[in-house]
């Protein structure tokens, strides 16, 4: 690692003024587990890490009227066994145990999950240049080993947000809270992630100066329900090559309010309307879950290396459907 | 050899493993000197290019540094045959360009960004066909296959015999480069005293490589030389080839202060010494009942920037092929190719799990071909005792190879029928097995079988030292060093039953130039049967003299040994302690044996038969391995956990390599794009059931104690146990690993085997 | 990207290591296994991927493992740090160690320290977890001998014992 300055700010108004002061200079540091990889490689460098350890309030999960609320400096390890993450909200401490291994989720936080960089081979190659590098040419184009890569959308640069909170986040329809040194806002999960045009060095819609301090759920009915499942080359320990959140309530043997996003397919987290709109009001069956899992990826447009992850995302959205609608009956 | 054995033969506690626990045990890492100095080396950006100018200015200045080192600095020995000590010509993206030892280890990772290099990219080759075709770019003088010939080894007349067979199977077979992955990388500290020289490093072979080495490179005696490796993190044939020795002790001379270098993982993956890239072409020729008739073999070996032992790798290939299956015709062709990818080097097992795979699953081809039952198919054609049919080739009187090609040279032991027979049981082939691609459904299940030969130990020169002082401490010194598998208690086992004194009575001492004779490689498999060997054979004469003195002292004609007391035999009552013997020694009892084992009229080789239980999910080329189950003949097991240990490791290192592992080559600009254990997938504890082992009951009568070895033939059969049984379950064979979804997927796409 | 750090900084940090208050002079770019190695010379937790892949440079923080390669020194400022140098001593580790040693929990030994500190948390807190709920605690730990059934064996009678 290079050198750099290390602040320890105690308010987020701070931490944003920092990240404004110093530029493309500075990044936020919470666990560290993604970061300090890009460090130690030489992906990036930072003169001025902005650690939010210390930032009053960003480590708690509670839940309000309007919601529950969870703090961007949650650790995994916490969402994997807290007591609020249950009925519609178990998916997320499923997802949560999904991540990396219990030591990386005792570090971990949700908000660093959710604001990693890609696991694209050649963007954490120290070796070769890229565009989200600031390079002028994509050379995972011209490569066999295109398993990171997007299979949805288009752009020239197909990397994907690595995170497993991401989709089941979104199929709860989370909102990101965002702070900063010219105030607060909030922005539905779905516009937070960069979408399939995304400007190859931008990840997320976060503003100079601007840092997420929590993620909110709205109230869920009850008996809503869902999963989260990932398809991974190890057992354990391994990114998602294509992952799906779906959950849905079962009403009088119908079902309902599905949602369905997918992670690992498209830039960001991606919701499949058409496959939940396929979904609303049939009964459940192997039949219906094998058409959503068609619908979801009818406008796919792998590349030459990775079609093989249509064949993943299909088995895992029918069995993410199956599971759910044939527990939830 | 008595039958009835005390202490060879049982499970015994590791020893040192309470050290181990405790993280009291150090390695090379782990040690540091007042004044240390921490190195860290620059690498190539280039996979080829010609070091034009190189200012090194900058960095010598910077804080904290004190020796920089480029090309200019070191001798001109070469290594090994194509490797410099540092080089002028870059031949892999890491390759190493420059060091620097500084007082900590950030300040030698800043000053090398301080390095300034002129570099002219020279065009790169990547595989084997670009870099053996008319005008590629030659790596080393000579061009780019390796020895510029191809290794031609054969048995009868494959050419004649082929037209003759009743029909010819033939496959292509593509095994990966993958990490040998060692937990403790590359790690080496040179400290010199005036011009005396000790390294510690992580080290196979001290004496045997790295001593000579460091005497050769550095210009002083081998006298002048000690190496030490306290305690080895993981050998698996890995660690020993490569440039970390000198470049410690050439830094080291340079800043007059002692120096350590250690490898990140990154480097251990892109500069240590992988497993190697192999494509086979397997031909079988079958007579009318299936018998082999011909069996014909041509492999290449992507060998990457340096050879290393990849002629050893490559050779050994081809070594089910020539002799797995009874058979009068057979030939084995294999090039090793130079091309600018990370070296390879010598790792489990060498290249025989690749040969293996191409053979054992070309095999359960013909079987299917000619409707028999794979394990029928193997247990009517397997090479017998008696050997291959042919005639003996090597001279009389001369040792026979432990790689065999010749015909007429029975095997010593054998019992490879055993372990198919055994296997079989264990899994129930006869009674769960269904035809392959029987099964239906979205997932499958299926039974595989494959074998395996391998050497068995021989052929090393050996020695061992015994002493036994007039304290009673008896100390057995072998010079070769316990890189994890647990020798040192093998070896303490062998001595204490010959001895036949108590297993704590020995003191071990090895892995340390200045205190061992010199001993051979940990390599081959061959600790257990080479060491033993010799530390048996010192350990009888000790076990004698000692006897010889305890009956003169007590006065009768001879005494027994037992629990650390001489009793006089035909004398009721009269006994001598062992320390008591000892306390009255005119001068320490001291034997060395020097000693190459082996035999001049049988072949001594190691067997494996291994069974798996596979489910393939359909839509996701998912495998699951449900059940395995590993048969092995290694003559008498020393120390049965250890042996149990090492067979499951084994085969858990490999299930893994066959299903995941891989070194991700960018095809552009031959950057390892996945040098982490994140992104090389090796096993992890939930991945696979734990291995069913079983033992071979006959003991090998030239072997110490009758233990064959047994480190690396429990890797040979993994890939095809694996692929046979998805082939069983599926209908669809697999001819390149490791099996990932994608390749799983692609296979059933590719051949046909319908969608659930 | 240009480097506009001032010269490299240092901080002052309190670490409890070992029960003990050590005061120490970094670079923030330090890791907490650098100091815990290089400075105060506690080796027995291990380098080996350096990127919290591996779990051989497994400590306990605040009570919990997490890996001391993949941590700045920093980021533990004033937090309690537990190697396996700390838990020799302790009684309830000692059931650990024997049945780990007897049921040869080890081959090399060079990610067993690692799982040691790791295990030793995990039958604190869930001293009758069964098999498969210990190897997912342990995922995070890589043996290249490939001992895991050794070692878990090892755990679980250790969880026996203590339990």
């Amino acid at each position: 690692m290079k050198p750099f300055a290390y602040h320890q700010p105690g308010e987020a108004a701070e931490a944003g003024r920092l990240l404004e002061t110093h530029g493309g200079q500075a990044r936020l540091i919470a666990g560290g587990s993604d970061l300090l990889g890009e460090l130690k490689d030489g992906i990036v460098h930072y003169g001025q890490l902005i650690s939010l350890s210390r930032v009053k309030g960003l480590d708690q999960i509670h839940q309000g009227a309007s919601g529950l609320r969870l703090g961007a400096m949650v650790i995994l390890a916490r969402m994997e066994g807290d007591p609020l993450l249950s009925g519609p909200y178990r998916m997320l401490a499923e997802a949560a145990r999904g991540v990396a291994t219990p030591e990386i989720r005792n570090q971990g936080t949700l908000g660093g999950n959710l604001c990693q960089r890609p696991r694209c081979l050649h963007y954490r190659s120290p070796w070769v240049s890229c565009l989200k590098k600031g390079g002028s040419g994509c050379p995972a184009m011209e490569s066999g080993h295109q398993h990171y890569l997007s299979v949805m959308g288009a752009g020239d640069c197909r990397a994907v947000n690595p995170s497993d909170l991401a989709p089941p986040l979104v199929a709860l329809a989370g909102v990101a809270i965002i702070d900063g040194a010219s105030g607060s806002r909030s922005l539905p999960l779905t516009d937070f992630f960069a979408g399939p045009d995304q400007i190859a060095g931008r990840d997320n819609a976060l503003r100079p100066g601007e840092l997420l301090v929590a993620v909110e759920l709205p109230p869920m009915p009850e008996n809503w329900r869902g999963t989260y499942l990932k398809a991974r080359e190890r057992t354990a320990g391994d990114f998602a090559l294509i992952s799906a959140a779906f959950g849905c309530r079962i009403e009088e043997g119908r079902i309902e309010q599905a949602r369905l996003v997918l992670g690992g397919a498209s830039a960001g987290p991606m919701r499949c309307p058409e496959a939940e709109a396929l979904l609303e009001g049939q009964a459940p069956s192997a039949e219906t879950a094998a058409r959503a899992a068609e619908a979801a990826f009818a406008d796919a447009s792998p590349l030459p290396h990775n079609g093989f992850k249509l064949d993943l995302g299909r088995a895992l959205v029918s069995r993410a459907i199956s599971q759910i609608t044939s527990s939830t009956g | 050899m008595t039958d009835s054995l005390d202490i060879v033969g049982q499970s015994v506690t590791r020893l040192e493993l309470e050290d181990k626990v405790l993280g009291v045990t150090r390695y090379t890492a782990d040690l540091k000197r007042p004044g240390m100095l921490y190195a860290k080396i620059l690498r190539s950006p280039h996979p080829h290019a010609r070091i034009v100018a190189i200012d090194t200015s900058a960095a010598e200045k910077a804080p904290g540094v004190h020796a920089v080192l480029t090309h200019h600095d070191v001798s001109s020995f070469a290594i090994e045959g194509d490797l410099l000590v540092l080089d002028a010509r870059l031949r892999f993206v890491g390759d190493e360009v420059a060091a620097v030892a500084a007082e900590s280890p950030a300040a030698a990772a800043d000053a090398l960004e301080l390095i300034r290099v002129e570099y002219e990219p020279l065009p790169p080759v990547f595989d084997c066909g670009a870099a053996l075709a008319p005008g590629a770019p030659e790596l080393h003088p000579g061009g780019n296959l390796v020895d510029g010939r191809r290794l031609v080894v054969e048995r009868g007349d494959t050419e004649g015999a082929f037209p003759t067979a009743f029909r010819v199977f033939e496959g292509v077979f593509h095994t990966a480069a993958h990490g040998p992955v060692g937990m403790e990388t590359r790690s080496a500290l040179a400290e010199w005293d005036d011009d005396r020289l000790t390294v510690h490093k992580t080290s196979r072979s001290l004496h045997a490589h790295d001593r000579k080495i460091l005497s050769n490179a550095l210009g002083i005696p081998l006298e002048h030389v000690r190496v030490i490796c306290t305690s080895m993190g993981g050998g698996f044939g890995n660690k020993d080839e490569g440039r970390l020795g000198p470049l410690a002790a050439f830094l080291a001379r340079k800043a007059g202060r002692p120096v350590r270098l250690e490898y990140s993982r990154m480097e251990e993956f892109i500069a240590g010494r992988n497993r190697q890239a192999m494509v086979s072409r397997l031909k079988i020729g079958v007579a009318e009942d299936g018998a082999p008739v011909a069996i014909e073999m041509r492999s290449e070996m992507n060998a990457g920037a340096h050879v290393a032992s990849g002629r050893n790798v490559t050779r050994r290939i081809g070594q089910g092929a020539l002799y797995l299956y009874a058979c009068p015709n057979a030939r084995f062709e294999g090039a090793s190719v130079y091309t600018n990818h990370p070296a390879g080097g010598s790792f489990r097992g060498l290249g025989a799990p690749a040969g293996h795979f191409a053979l054992e699953v070309l095999m359960d081809q013909v079987a299917a071909g000619m409707g028999l039952d794979p394990l029928e198919y193997r247990l009517r054609f397997h090479v017998g005792p008696e050997g291959q049919p042919g005639r003996r080739t090597t001279p009389p009187g001369e040792a026979i190879p432990d790689e065999p090609v010749e015909g007429g040279v029975p095997f010593s032991s054998h019992g490879l029928r055993e372990c198919l027979l055994s296997g079989a049981e264990r899994i129930g082939w006869r009674e769960r097995r269904q035809p392959n691609g029987s099964a239906t459904g979205p997932s499958r299940r299926g039974l595989g079988v494959a074998m395996g030969i391998y050497k068995g130990g021989v052929g090393r020169e050996a020695q061992a030292e015994i002493h036994v002082d007039r304290r009673g401490r008896v100390e057995v010194r072998v010079g070769v060093v316990d890189v994890g598998q647990g020798s040192s208690t093998i070896l303490a086992q062998i001595a204490a039953e010959a001895l036949q004194l108590p297993l704590d009575f020995i003191t071990m001492v090895m892995a340390d130039t200045a205190h061992t004779p010199p001993g051979h490689i940990t390599a081959g498999s061959s600790t257990t049967f080479s060491s033993g060997h010799a530390v048996k054979q010192a350990a009888d004469t000790v076990r004698n003299r000692l006897r010889e003195r305890a009956a003169a002292t007590l006065g009768v004609s001879d005494v027994s040994l037992s629990g650390g007391v001489f009793t006089a035999q035909g004398r009721e009552g009269a006994a001598l302690t062992f320390h008591q013997l000892c306390a009255a020694l005119p001068e320490p009892v001291i034997e060395q044996v020097t000693l190459t084992p082996g035999s001049t009229d049988r072949v001594i080789n190691s067997f494996s038969a291994h069974f798996a239980e596979v489910e393939v999910e359909m839509d996701t080329g998912r495998i699951r391995i449900l059940r395995y189950v590993a048969a092995q003949d290694a003559g008498r097991i020393v120390n049965p956990r250890l042996a149990e240990g090492q067979v499951t490791g084994a085969v858990l290192q490999f299930l893994g390599i066959a299903l995941r592992e891989e070194l991700l080559m960018d095809p552009t600009s031959g950057v390892t794009l996945n040098p982490s254990f994140l992104e090389h997938k090796n096993t992890a504890i939930v991945d696979f059931p734990p291995v069913e082992v079983l033992f071979a009951s006959q003991p090998e009568p030239l072997a110490p104690f009758g233990a064959k070895g047994l480190g690396e033939p429990p890797v040979v059969p993994v890939y095809a146990a694996v692929a046979n049984a998805v082939a069983n379950a599926t209908g669809v064979w697999l001819h390149e690993a490791p099996f990932t979804p994608k390749r799983v997927l692609q296979a059933i796409a590719q051949q046909g085997a319908d969608r659930p | 990207m240009t480097n506009t750090v001032p010269d490299n900084p240092v901080t002052q940090l309190s670490l409890q290591v070992n029960g003990r208050e050590v005061a120490l002079e970094v670079e923030p770019r330090i890791t907490l296994l650098e100091v815990l190695r290089e400075r105060l010379d506690l080796t027995g937790a291990k380098p080996a991927c350096g990127q919290g892949e591996c779990g051989a440079c497994t400590v306990l923080l605040d009570g919990r493992p997490v890996n001391a390669c993949h941590l700045l020194a920093v980021q533990v400022d004033g937090r309690p740090v537990v190697t396996i140098e700390g838990l020799r001593e302790r009684p309830e580790f000692q059931a650990l160690k024997e049945a780990l040693v007897a049921l040869d929990g080890g081959q090399c030994g060079y990610c067993t320290p690692g799982f040691v500190v790791a295990a030793y948390a995990v039958l604190r807190d869930h001293p009758a977890a069964d098999e498969v709920a210990l190897r997912w605690a342990l995922v995070g730990h890589i043996c290249r001998c490939n001992a895991y059934e050794n070692i878990i064996a090892g755990i679980r009678e250790a969880g026996r014992r203590i339990g």
